[in-house]
């Protein structure tokens, strides 16, 4: 009978300490996380723009939206190819570099100047309450990978 | 040489996708408003403006006697633009000389217009590089057509010809209009820089007008309500100096 009853407590710690490793894993794994959300500001015939970080696909970002992604806490290579005739340029019209701290949460902003004899795309860093107010009349991109 | 050597550099550095650090937050906002500007609309000889001249009973009155008419023409726009905010008041003309030609074998006609025109307008819509403006507008226009008989024909207008000048028959059409447009314009980052700007409308004939000639009184040519479908691009050329109100334009959009 006592047999049966140590039996019981063992199961019950083993079964705690498993919840307890796998919480502190899994709170481990938020830790090395961070948010981007990536705008692109609303233009006259604006192109959509291809995003890659650590030169992997992560969206495909029309004018006038925005998206959030989670990535790893990590110095990230971010590469912003526009979108042309034919597909998207193979030579990036953006690249910049950012690292990324945990739990931060980071407002990229591509936008467009365009002057007689150039038109060029630039990415950079502004606050959340600039970035907060700019949201409000853009459309959040919920499936950037699909929209080819 | 120095010199020389600078401005390959900047050019390389300008061609070149160099990686930015994006440690810093920086502000990217802009004024959806235009600073006070005054600019001038030029459009080149060829390829600036286009009108579709709507003049329909001369038209009919034409082809029934087999004469050929074509009506679009070329033109050159030329405008004067003074922004503030989402305001603009435009005022300018449009013209084409020895247009609309075509011939056959019996007949040659050619179309011209003058316009001369004031609009002002409300940008709709505004983005960091352009504004979409809405123009409402009035003028005058003059349309000139020109018909040339080559062989003798059974109309009055053949007569007419033969007794005239001999160099054909020339029809004017003169009257006020109202304009609407829709126009992109450029939103400079510079009240120097060089911007352009696109524009679609249509001219409404305020009333239906005879078509006149110099030299005779045809009577059965009819008289002609005349609409005009435009598109017309011009380069916009600051004029920052005289009127910059002693505050720097410099940099504002």
């Amino acid at each position: 009978m006592k047999t049966n009853a140590n039996i019981t407590k063992t199961l019950i710690l083993i079964f705690l300490g498993g919840f307890l490793m796998a919480f502190a894993e899994s709170s481990k794994e938020n830790k090395n996380k961070a948010k981007l959300v990536i705008l692109h500001e609303r233009a006259f015939f604006g192109e959509k723009v291809e995003i890659k970080i650590n030169n992997q696909k992560v969206a495909n970002l029309a004018s006038n939206k925005y998206f959030e992604i989670e990535v790893d806490v990590d110095n990230l290579d971010i590469t912003i190819y526009r979108e042309n005739r034919v597909g998207y340029k193979e030579k990036p019209d953006i690249q910049a570099n950012l690292t990324a701290e945990p739990d931060k949460v980071y407002y990229l902003k591509i936008y467009r100047e365009v002057d007689y004899f150039t038109n060029k795309l630039y990415l950079v860093r502004i606050s959340e309450q600039t970035a907060k107010k700019a949201m409000k009349s853009m459309n959040l991109e919920k499936n950037p990978l699909e929209n080819e | 040489m120095k010199k020389l050597l600078l401005i390959t550099c900047l050019t390389f550095c300008v061609q070149t996708t160099f990686c930015q650090n994006l440690a810093d937050t920086v502000n990217v906002e802009y004024s959806k408003n235009s600073p006070e500007r005054l600019t001038f609309g030029v459009g080149v000889p060829v390829g600036s403006g286009y009108m579709w001249i709507f003049a329909p009973n001369l038209n009919k009155f034409l082809d029934s006697r087999n004469i050929r008419t074509w009506n679009i023409v070329e033109s050159i726009p030329l405008t004067i633009n003074y922004q503030k905010n989402k305001f603009k008041i435009s005022g300018g003309g449009s013209f084409s000389f020895l247009d609309g030609d075509i011939s056959n074998d019996k007949s040659a006609t050619t179309l011209n217009a003058i316009i001369f025109d004031v609009s002002s307008g409300y940008a709709i819509f505004s983005e960091r590089n352009y504004f979409l403006y809405f123009n409402l507008g009035t003028g005058f226009a003059q349309y000139t057509r020109t018909i040339e008989i080559k062989n003798s024909q059974p109309i009055t207008l053949a007569s007419a010809l033969q007794s005239g000048n001999g160099q054909g028959v020339v029809l004017k059409n003169t009257g006020a209009f109202l304009d609407f447009s829709f126009e992109i314009m450029s939103r400079t980052k510079e009240a120097k820089a060089l911007g352009k700007s696109i524009k679609l409308g249509y001219r409404y004939g305020l009333q239906e007008n005879a078509w006149n000639s110099t030299f005779n009184n045809f009577t059965e040519v009819p008289s002609d309500r005349i609409g005009n479908l435009y598109f017309q691009f011009t380069f916009t050329l600051p004029y920052r100096t005289w009127f910059s109100f002693g505050t720097s334009n410099k940099d504002k959009r």
